[in-house]
């Protein structure tokens, strides 16, 4: 608590234990995952994964990426929460301490089982991870609400393993990666160093989306650096440092622009989503070059009329601008110019072609709403400065987006008065406070988290919750 | 000396804004005559006017009939192949002095039709 207010973070992290989640790992699957040291000295995931090129699952990865563009960290354990990240008793103290209640959890490793190209593996790893972190966080006054993953690479497998997740294992929710790396279709011998992607709202995924809606769980999306999904800017950085300033953000911008264009809160208007770890102080940005593409590329776009000034008009620009002198051959010439500027080979009104009416479907709403209506939740660490403007450019609505995030467990993370930074760090009223701290968290996560929440926060919550 | 000098500029000022009402009204009258009918058409309406002024000095009468005559064939110009608005719309009372240069620059018509034969046998 702080100063009464309930404290949630809503994204905090385990540091998987490989001696203890090995044992959760299907026999057959266990020599494929394990840990080697780079050439810097760091730790990496060694995953013995599907080879395209051989057809066998002779392919050697190592993740996070150690080296080339958009390589992953290193020297990552954060001196004061490495040990709980692992241990529970130790992160219960820390929290204890620091005056959060519930940790919500999402997985390290994990952050990178998108990637991996053997779906058989992937599921493996999926189910291994979901029941050790079950069994991990069980207990501790239901503090701990571990998240579950699901492999992406099979949509069936993951839609079972969200019910399982959910109903079976207790969990009150699932992560989702921002998006899966697939070959890109100009060099697909080259992945997954040169790779497209495709995002959580694609088409193939919807069944995700529609068991999270059907399960009332708020899906969090969460990415992360080295791990071969898409990463925007920073596929094209190879310093870890920009790396890292973009990573987050560029995969949760492309992932929350798509799930908006690509209508998936349209078909789910209930669906809530956490865009994770990306900060929020970028939303207003975005959300308003969402609302302005929409208005002018979408709802007043009309590709059968498009502007073309009068010939009139452009001769007289174009002599006053070239003189009077010889306008014999400047009529002509600005006539050319004219008909190759504005087709007069193919007439607008009579081209009817799909492709120019790009998110047609979506012309009747205007991206914003999906804000208004609680749809979409970001997150925001202790010396974010973001939440304190955010309502100023959105309004009231920019109070309920973001959610409290120690990120506890990773380098970059925040413990030493983590709560009482984010909550000075501007002028925040108290209810506006409350709804940074620990009101947005309960709006994403839902019944899922309200409905198992310690004892004594059920009480404090209560006017959050109705 | 003071009054002359401010004389001198306000009629620099004047002429200059002259100049360049009279530019912009030229550059309009050009751009809206494009179509080759609608341009003879306005090259014979400048020499019946020519000749509407001549007449003047001998019989009015023939001179109320070329004005008739400038009319017809300027409006009709507009009306029928260059389905536009006439240039004077825009640019009252200048309109007349631009079209009279245009006509003399371009020898009423002779110098456009060389100039179309000349751009054709280049692009032959």
């Amino acid at each position: 608590m702080y100063q009464g207010l309930p404290v949630i973070d809503a994204d905090a992290h385990k540091l998987e234990n490989p001696l203890v989640m090995r044992d959760y790992i299907e026999p057959e699957y266990r020599d494929r995952i394990g840990l080697v040291i780079d050439s810097l000295g760091d730790q990496r995931a060694r995953i013995i994964d599907f080879n395209p090129a051989t057809g066998k699952n002779d392919l050697m990865r190592m993740f996070p990426q150690p080296q080339g563009m958009g390589k992953g960290g290193f020297r990552n354990l954060h001196p004061d929460t490495t040990l709980g990240a692992m241990f529970n008793r130790i992160r219960i103290e820390h929290m204890d301490r620091e005056g959060i209640d519930v940790h919500v959890i999402y997985g390290t490793l994990n952050l990178i089982f998108s990637s991996i190209l053997d779906k058989d593996l992937a599921i493996a790893l999926c189910r291994a991870y979901n029941s050790y972190m079950a069994d991990d966080c069980r207990g501790y006054d239901n503090r701990l609400k571990p998240i579950g993953v699901i492999p992406l690479q099979d949509v069936d497998a993951a839609v079972a393993e969200i019910h399982r997740c959910v109903n079976e294992l207790g969990m009150i929710s699932v992560a989702v990666a921002p998006n899966m790396p697939i070959p890109h279709p100009k060099a697909p011998e080259a992945f997954p160093e040169i790779r497209s992607c495709k995002t959580i709202s694609h088409p193939d995924f919807r069944p995700i989306l529609q068991a999270a809606v059907d399960l009332n769980i708020g899906l969090g999306i969460h990415g992360g650096p080295g791990s071969y999904m898409v990463g925007g800017i920073s596929d094209y950085t190879e310093t870890f440092v920009l790396t890292h300033i973009f990573v987050q953000r560029n995969q949760q911008q492309l992932a929350l622009a798509r799930m908006v264009f690509d209508g998936a809160f349209e078909q789910f208007p209930t669906l809530r989503v956490g865009f994770l770890e990306g900060g929020c102080g970028w939303v207003p940005d975005l959300a308003h070059a969402f609302h302005e593409h929409w208005e002018k590329r979408i709802r007043d776009f009309d590709p059968k009329h498009p502007y073309r000034p009068s010939l009139m008009e452009f001769t007289k620009l174009m002599i006053q601008e070239r003189g009077t002198h010889n306008n014999v051959n400047l009529i002509s010439q600005a006539k050319n110019l004219f008909d190759l500027l504005w087709n007069t080979q193919h007439d607008p009104t009579k081209i009817d072609d799909v492709s120019l009416y790009e998110h047609y479907d979506l012309r009747h709403r205007d991206p914003l709403e999906y804000f208004e209506r609680g749809q979409i939740f970001t997150s925001f660490e202790s010396d974010d400065p973001g939440p304190a403007y955010l309502h100023i450019a959105m309004g009231e609505t920019g109070k309920h987006l973001a959610c409290f995030s120690g990120d506890y467990g990773h380098w970059d993370g925040v413990l030493q008065n983590c709560v009482h930074d984010a909550a000075t760090v501007a002028d925040y009223d108290r209810e506006h406070l409350e709804l940074l701290l620990g009101g947005n968290a309960l709006a994403l996560y839902g019944d899922r988290l309200r409905q198992t929440l310690p004892n004594h926060l059920l009480a404090q919550t209560t006017n959050l919750t109705n | 000396m003071l009054l002359f000098l401010t004389t001198l500029a306000i009629f620099f000022e004047i002429g200059a804004y002259a100049v360049k009402y009279f530019q912009e009204a030229k550059a309009h009258f050009v751009a809206s005559h494009q179509h080759p009918i609608n341009q003879f058409l306005h090259h014979l309406t400048n020499i019946v006017a020519i000749a509407a002024v001549i007449f003047l000095f001998y019989d009015w009468r023939l001179t109320i009939v070329c004005l008739v005559l400038t009319q017809i064939f300027a409006l009709g110009g507009h009306a029928f192949f260059e389905k536009n608005e006439p240039a004077f719309v825009k640019y009252p009372g200048i309109t007349i002095l631009a079209s009279m240069q245009w006509s003399f620059e371009n020898w009423f018509g002779v110098r456009q039709v060389l100039q179309y034969f000349q751009h054709k046998a280049l692009s032959d």
